[in-house]
């Protein structure tokens, strides 16, 4: 009896074994195409805040990587011959009786999350006229020693010679760098200022020449969230009488090759991460992203007049830069840091500027929020393009007044802008006409030749030089 | 709910059969050690929960297991917990008795899993859990037996649909009382 029992059993196991006939690929191994999966993402509602939501990963081809038409991923990656390589990582998941991808731990989160960004920032892209400058798939690195100082952990980076994004170990307890939507934002802006900027200086004789003294801007192509910078400069009072004290004595027409180029390190520098700024703010409606992450910054980025202390939008001036760079230039030591630092707090200003007037224009032409971010997002690349081309093929000059303010670039942007009013043009105009000078945030109105012109033929105003009476 | 099936069915075999022919043994002591693979595509052993007993009859022995595994990621504001149930039900054959105390053992198995997700973020938090899946497995065993103390180290290769690698190796050291 016994052994008919045991008999039995031993059969039940074997029909069962091969009546099985079920697939033993786990459920992530066999979806590919578009993929729906529960993240943490921002909330519309409440910037600020995160949120878990059900959304679609487009065009993938393997979801245990996160590999597919939008990104890449490669852990413990290496260059070889000049190719980026590496480790796929893989990615865990549970599946719902609904169908829907949870990510079962951190690293699976981390890799579906930027996946998610990386496909809406592409498809953002193609919306402002710049699928062309990224090639797809983007290349995310992750779990990978860096070399250099400041790239220890913490920080997200873009690398322009490998043209990846790079996010370093997060040992924070607040939200990982990875599910910072606005910090890949951030990241993925530099990828569009390096390749329309960065990479076309290089031809111009001076940027190229500069580049074998200097740290070049070029070869030091990697761009964190959080560089390594000291205290707020401009707001130091000793600091700016020391620089205004050293622009009095210095032959303005005459200016040295270093200071030329390091005034065009920052203030490129500073373009590219005001600019990343306000792509992380438009993708989150967040005006301190990075706060979720990195609760403290050595520079306060919050796109917010109120916390920078302005009444309205204001840039800073040619003369502040420049004698920034004077007083830095003098101590070698921690030159690198204070021009970052100069760099960061330019880049607020300019930042701001496009996040004020994104809300101005949604408020202005009744529009929404979206619909002004997509006007003004398509300006900035064409602004950027063109500048990248102005200054490929421009003779650099030593002379100050030959040297492009922030208010020269601001003309540039306002040229590619469709505006659409007087208001809109004055509330351009008084961010060219009023800047900060010397410490304060107070404005000062600086000589300005612009005024608003409407154009009746393209039924559009435009800031040009006022015409002689 | 699901151990107490395991349990009624031992009790009904045992039942059936002779009490002088059979054999229980019972396994408080279990080191089960799995070769699987991690969150960034390496691969370790993991230390499993395992709580089993076993019956023999003459060369037959049917082994009923529990096993649980905890796996932990994440930070104070975004955090997982995964836990993992199987129950496993083998049967083995003393394929070969190497003399009076050592014997080796072969056999089959089956069984299911299921899993159970808390994802944390902050303030909120979600359960996930899945449905009941089958696995398959095959068991090489060596069995030390001496009066009413058991002592077996089992070889297993695990094959089931959500486990990587495929099969999945698996190591158990067992110590037990029989009576």
């Amino acid at each position: 009896m016994t052994k008919i029992i045991y008999s039995l059993f031993l059969s039940l196991a074997m029909v069962t074994t091969l009546s099985c006939g079920k697939s033993f690929n786990p459920d992530s191994d066999s979806e590919k195409g578009k993929i729906r999966v529960r993240l943490l993402t921002v909330d519309p509602l409440i910037p600020e805040k995160y949120k878990f939501e059900v959304i679609e990963l487009l065009n993938i081809f393997d979801l245990t990587s996160l590999s597919g038409k939008f990104a890449r991923f490669y852990t413990k990656a290496y260059k070889e011959n000049d190719e980026l390589k590496g480790i796929q990582p893989r990615a865990h998941f549970l599946k719902t009786k609904s169908g829907v991808f949870i990510p079962k731990d951190e690293l699976s989160t981390n890799l579906a999350s930027i996946y998610y960004h990386t496909q809406n920032l592409a498809l953002w892209d193609q919306k402002i006229g710049a699928e062309k400058i990224n090639t797809l798939p983007r290349k995310i690195i992750l779990n990978t020693q860096i070399n250099g100082k400041g790239y220890k952990d913490n920080n997200a980076l873009y690398e322009g010679k490998t043209d990846a994004i790079i996010f370093l170990k997060y040992t924070d307890q607040d939200l990982p760098l990875a599910l910072n939507a606005g910090v890949f934002a951030h990241e993925y802006f530099h990828s569009l200022f390096y390749k329309t900027i960065q990479l076309k200086i290089n031809e111009n004789p001076f940027f190229k020449k500069m580049d074998e003294k200097i740290l070049a801007l070029s070869k030091n192509s990697r761009s964190g969230v959080l560089n390594i910078s000291m205290k707020p400069l401009l707001a130091s009072t000793e600091f700016t009488n020391k620089g205004k004290s050293i622009l009095a004595k210095t032959d303005l027409a005459q200016l040295t090759e270093d200071s030329v180029y390091d005034y065009f390190r920052v203030l490129l520098k500073g373009y590219n991460e005001g600019i990343a700024d306000f792509w992380g703010w438009s993708y989150t409606n967040d005006i301190n992203f990075i706060s979720h992450s990195i609760k403290e910054t050595p520079t306060n980025r919050t796109l917010e007049l109120k916390s920078q202390n302005l009444e309205r939008p204001a840039l800073h001036s040619k003369s502040e830069i420049l004698s920034s760079v004077f007083v830095i230039s003098a101590d070698p030591e921690v030159k690198e840091v204070y021009y970052n630092t100069l760099s960061y707090e330019i880049g607020t200003r300019v930042g701001l500027f496009y996040k004020e007037l994104t809300n101005f224009v949604a408020t202005n032409r009744k529009i929404s929020l979206d619909e002004a971010k997509l006007e003004v997002s398509k300006s900035i690349f064409q602004l950027i393009s063109g500048w990248g081309n102005d200054l490929a093929n421009s003779q650099i000059s030593l002379n100050y007044e030959d040297l492009p303010s922030p208010q020269d670039v601001l003309i540039k942007f306002s040229k590619t802008f469709m505006i659409k009013n007087a208001i809109e043009c004055e509330f351009i105009l008084n961010a060219i006409k009023f800047t900060t000078n010397n410490s304060t945030t107070t404005l000062n109105q600086i000589a300005n030749s612009n005024t608003c012109i409407q154009n009746e033929i393209e039924n559009k105003y435009e800031i040009k030089p006022k015409e002689n009476d | 709910m699901k151990l107490n099936y395991f349990l009624v069915i031992f009790f009904i075999i045992s039942s059936l059969c002779s009490a002088q022919e059979l054999k229980v043994t019972l396994f408080p002591f279990n080191f089960d050690y799995r070769y699987v693979e991690i969150s960034n595509g390496e691969y370790q052993f993991n230390q499993f929960k395992n709580l089993s007993f076993s019956t023999n009859y003459e060369r037959h022995q049917l082994l009923l297991e529990h096993v649980e595994y905890q796996n932990s990621s994440g930070n104070q504001t975004i955090n997982f917990d995964e836990t993992t149930q199987e129950y496993h039900v083998s049967y083995l054959y003393e394929a070969h008795r190497l003399n009076s105390y050592f014997s080796l053992y072969l056999g089959l198995g089956s069984g299911f899993y299921n899993a159970k997700l808390v994802t944390r973020y902050l303030d909120q938090e979600i359960t996930d859990k899945t449905n009941n899946t089958l696995f398959l497995s095959g068991l090489i065993s060596l069995q030390f037996h001496f009066k009413f103390f058991t002592g077996q180290i089992d070889f297993r290769l695990l094959e089931a649909k959500d486990y990587r690698p495929q099969p999945t190796p698996e190591m158990i050291l067992r110590t037990g009382f029989s009576f």
